[in-house]
This record gives C-alpha cells, structure tokens and sequence, in this order.
C-alpha cells in the first residue's frame, strides 16, 4: 500500500492565512513610513561607545536645523533616549490612528522601552524563566516593528532608530524596512572598538547596506585611531569626530542634551559640523527621494512581478541625481548617443546621434551639451523638444566596456548664434572644433544618470569609415535602402 | 478536515481544533507552550483575526514588567456608542492598566461588530472565547 502524505503547502488553509496576516503587518510598516523622509539605523559593533549619546545629539541637532525628526530607541533592554533628552515619565496616549510618541521641548518624537516598562526594572516577557530564549528573538522583532508601525509619528523628515551594540537588531530594522536609507555607526578611536566596528560595517556591506558614514566618539582619549583608520578601509565618510566633555556627560545625565546644544561650549564646532554632514545627507536624500520611487507605473509592475526590493536597492545603489567621473569619462569617449523624445500627447520618437568622441559635451555635473547637424529637415527630436522638454539618452560603449549609461533630463534648443555662456565659453577655452553644418545645440540639465549593464551588450569592433558631418552628398547619405525599389538595399558595405 | 474551534486554556498551551464536514469527526491538534509562544509572538492567530492588532498589542499583551501609567486612558472608549454596565467596568478595573485600554477596546470593537450595544461580564467571556484572549 502507498502512503499518500500531502505537504504543508498543499493543504488550503482557509482560516488563519497566517502568510497573509504576516504581510499585512508589513503593509502596516509601510503606511507608516509613507509619511517619514528618511529611516537612518545609528549602530556600532560595540557597546559603550555612546551611541545613544550621538543618536540623541544628531535627533537634537537636527531639530534645530528645521527638519521634522523622530527617534526609536530600538535597546529595548537599555534603553537610555528618554534620559537624554529629559522624557523619562511620560504616558503616552492612544488615538485612534496609534500611539502618539513622547515629544520632548524642542520638539522631537521618541519612543522607547524605558517609557513602558517599570522603573528601574528589566523588560522581562510573559514566558517560562527557562525557555524564553525559543521566542525572545521573535517578541523583540515585534516590539520593534510596532515601535515603527503602531506609533502616530505624523511627517517626518528622519527617523532615527538608535540600535543595540552587534548586529541583530539591525538585521531586523534592515528586514522591516528594506528601503531605509542607510546607518550612521559609531566607533571610539581604541583598537578592541575598530575590530568589533569593522565586523559590523562588514555585515552591513553583505546586506546592501547604505553606510552615511561614520562617527568616532571620545576622540582623543585612547592612542587608537579607529575613526579615520575604518572611514579609509571601507571608503566611507568620516563625519565627524568627538572629543570628551564633561559638560556634555551631564547634560546627559539630567536630560538636557537638546539645552547643551545652544550653549557656547568649545565641542560645539565638531558637533555642528557633524549634524551639518548629516542634515546635508537628509537633504540630498530627499530630492533623491522622488526619483527612487519610481513612476507610479513602475511601482506597479514592481508590485506584479515581485521585485519591488529589487528596484528598491537598484535605485538606491545605482541612481545620481548629477553625473559621476566615471560617467564624464565614458560620454567623452562615445562617438554615439541613441536621443529619446516625445512630443506633448506623449507620441515618442527614438534617434541616434553621432558625432567625434566628445561630440556630447559635459558642462558641468548636471548639464550636457550635443550638436544638432544639418538633417533630413523634418526636426522630429527638435520639433518634440519645443513641445516637451524631457529627453532620454542612452549612451553605449560597444568597443571598450560593452556598459551603457542612461541619462534623462530637460532639453533646451539652442541657435548657434545664441548659445549659453557656459556653452560659448566651453567652446572658446576648449578650443572645441564645431563644424559648420551644426545648426542648433541641444543643452540638457540632467535629473538622473544611471547605468544598463554589460551583460546582454555586444563587444563589437570599429571598422574604418570616412564620414563627412553634415553632408548632402547623396552618395554619401544613401537613403534609399528601405524604399520599394529595385536594387534600393543593395547598399555595399561601406 | 476543516477549522473548527480554538481553545487557549491559559497554561500557555493551545488546541485547534479540526472537524470532518462528512463524518463530524472531530481531531485536536495539541501544541506545547513554546510553539504556542513562538506562533503569539509572530503577532498572527491562528484561526484567522476576527478583530484587527490593536496598536501596540505584542508589548502590551507579552511584557509582564509594564509600568501601570505608561498609557493615558482613552476616555471616548466607556463613552462611545457600547455602554458598558457597572458589572463589566468593575471587572475591566481587575485588568493591569497596562493593557486595561487595549482590551477595553478589543471588546468594542468586538461588540460593535455584532451590533450590541452594550458590555457586560457575559459578553466579555464570549469575547475571551471567541478572539483567543483567555490569555490577557
């Protein structure tokens, strides 16, 4: 006799749809986000660096720089954020769009553990005293997503989620929210904090992890020099750097970090300049923002074919606002440039362009330049342009690293009587030769710049061709190969 | 075999149970207290939610060190359109005020679901039963 045994997930489970009640808290995590500009983990490999310290003092900084800012204290069994910033009693009240987190004077929105559990208690959980470690892990993911979903945290510009000393903490916020911008991690300069540190920004380069950058506590109290030695290995910026102060070490303790940050103290220098890094990165982020979303037709596609986390790291990891070195150096050697416009109903046209290498002139970071030569005369790119701006180019190099680079942007038409300044005065210094069969000059702020990769792009060899700019010379146009008649493809292989 | 009841007894374990639409034959799955643990931290229920997470409900329902005053009481929950009998507000007042307005308003929400207008000691039972609280 054959046993038949079905499986877990060939039984229909009607009732519980437990997948189901699981993705719905994850839409509960995004409604929430919705509303907050950015999710920024501040985390260190190491306990004891003063981490929430930076966490408190960056939330508080800032706040004072304008920017709506909330703070989860994610230690849930040493929570210290309310100390900081002077919240510890404070019941928090219920409506009906979620808790409202406890707001300090200057105005910032925190929730934390310390803030629920009993004073002076440990967070302990309703378990059997020798088998909580089966589900610890699992309450304590819990507790953090309903610290981001279950909370009314109203707009946001950042929310900071100060995290415990290792890894695990972040594993969860990084799972949860998927789409965060990235962490903020804080070393002390001591050799035994650069090991336990660097594991960390390990973990976080296995995960795709954004690193803003990183931030060295105590400066100047131990001979190490882990702050800029970990900022050179793993090429990320070092934001600042923090001396010990006695003054501040108080301020801490009676809660008064947000008051400390308007006195005069010699460490102000070094702090602001380091909430200055950050609020930059907050800002910069911000216009980035809507490019990473996407189109909203884009996000529904993401949505059918499950790849919305895939777009999501594509987008963070590879979208410029502006173009890199990397990208100028690659334009400057294309001969090519395929031209995509559309005209105001949106009817599209697609076109090369080719010219000399460097016939697409980089102006700055954020503009190009190409020529426009003597054509057919019906103008369908330039006719598109004057009815709508926008303009898609992609450039390809078939003949070195087979990689393309997507460029889209605002295109203004230029006579070449009238050109831009910046433009003329290219052209002027440059010494850049124009031909005189060019008749306008396209100029193209850029809004993204991003790669299409080499996998599927021949490698293809340059053969020799005269090519004469802007010719009428019929011979040399050879424009009859798709007409209907006899002989007209027949065109030698030039 | 199809879904028939839930039963959490309150030792930390659970039953579901299963029910043959053809014969009524009835079998009982038995789960200790660590998967039943493990499954309530994951925040879901088994059986399917009736009502939905109230905010918060993982910290408030499994952290046994909650300070009583974290949670300013809502007000509008004994005064909104189910009244709750003196009965019902005296056995309220036994639940630890840390999740005391979190329960307070799962049975609302249970009782403004059916259409009954007012809370007493019995329907809070059948409350109990019927969203798997026999827990809280």
């Amino acid at each position: 006799m054959t046993m038949q045994i079905r499986t877990y997930h060939e039984v229909q489970e009607h009732e519980s749809n437990l997948p189901d009640q699981m993705a719905e808290q994850q839409v509960r995590v995004d409604a929430r986000l919705a509303s907050v500009g950015n999710v920024i983990g501040v985390m260190s490999g190491k306990g004891g660096v003063g981490k929430s310290l930076v966490s408190a003092l960056l939330a508080a900084g800032l706040s004072k720089h304008g920017l709506r800012v909330g703070v989860i204290d994610a230690d849930l069994n040493g929570p210290s954020m309310p100390r900081f910033l002077g919240l510890e009693s404070c019941p928090l009240e219920e409506t009906d769009d979620g808790t409202l987190p406890a707001v300090t004077k200057g105005g910032l929105r925190v929730i934390s553990m310390s803030l629920l559990i009993e004073e002076d208690k440990a967070l302990t959980w309703r378990e059997p005293i020798d088998a909580g470690f089966v589900w610890r892990g699992a309450q304590e993911r819990r507790a953090l997503r309903e610290f981001i979903s279950d909370v009314a945290w109203g707009e946001l510009d950042v929310l900071f989620v100060d995290l415990p000393p290792g890894t695990g903490r972040l594993a969860e916020l990084h799972g949860l929210v998927p789409g965060m911008l990235g962490t903020i991690t804080v070393t002390i300069p001591s050799v035994a904090s650069q090991d336990a540190v660097a594991r960390s920004l390990h973990f976080s380069e296995q995960r795709g992890l954004h690193v803003l950058g990183l931030v060295e506590n105590l400066s100047g109290l131990y001979e190490g020099q882990a702050g800029s030695e970990l900022a050179r290995e793993f090429s990320i910026p070092l934001l600042g750097q923090i001396p010990f102060s006695p003054e501040l070490a108080v301020a801490a303790d009676d809660g008064s970090v947000e008051d400390w940050l308007d006195t005069e103290e010699s460490l102000q220098a070094e702090i602001h300049g380091l909430v200055g890094a950050v609020a930059d990165i907050c800002k910069k982020s911000a216009t980035k923002l809507a490019m990473h979303e996407g189109t909203v037709g884009e996000q529904q596609v993401q949505a059918t074919q499950g790849s919305r986390e895939r777009a999501k790291r594509f987008y963070d990891r590879q979208m410029r606002e502006d173009l890199s070195s990397v990208m100028v150096k690659l334009i400057a050697e294309q001969e090519m440039v395929f031209v995509a416009t559309a005209d105001a109903d949106g009817n599209c046209d697609c076109s090369p362009r080719f010219g000399t290498p460097g016939f697409v002139i980089t102006l700055d970071e954020k503009t190009l330049a190409y020529p426009e030569y003597r054509g057919n005369g019906v103008f369908a790119s330039l006719g598109n342009i004057i009815e709508n701006p926008h303009i898609g180019l992609v450039f390809v190099d078939f003949f070195r690293t087979t990689v393309g680079l997507h460029v889209n942007g605002t295109a203004v038409l230029h006579p070449t009587d009238k050109l831009p300044i910046a433009l003329s005065t290219y052209i002027e210094e440059e010494g850049h030769k124009v031909d005189s069969k060019v008749e306008q000059w396209v100029v193209i702020t850029v809004d993204e710049a991003y790669i299409h990769c080499a996998k599927h792009v021949p490698r293809m060899t340059k053969k020799d061709k005269r090519i004469k700019w802007g010719t009428d010379d019929l011979k040399a146009k050879e424009d009859n190969f798709f007409l209907e008649r006899k002989g007209a493809h027949e065109i030698p292989v030039r | 075999m199809e879904f028939e009841d839930r039963t959490v007894p309150g030792d930390g374990t659970f039953a579901a149970v299963f029910q043959c639409p053809a014969c009524e034959r009835s079998t009982a799955m038995l789960a200790n207290p660590m998967e039943t643990q493990l499954v309530s931290s994951l925040g879901v229920q088994v059986g399917g939610r009736t009502v939905p997470e109230a905010p918060m409900e993982g910290i408030r329902s499994q952290v046994s060190s909650g300070r009583d005053d974290a949670f300013v009481e809502p007000t509008e929950t004994l005064t909104g359109p189910v009244q709750w009998s003196v009965e019902a507000v005296e056995r309220l007042n036994h639940v630890p005020s840390f999740v005391r307005g979190m329960v307070k308003k799962i049975y609302n929400e249970y009782a403004k679901e059916r259409g009954l207008a007012e809370m007493t000691p019995g329907l809070m039972d059948r409350a109990r039963t019927d969203l798997g609280l026999e827990d809280m």
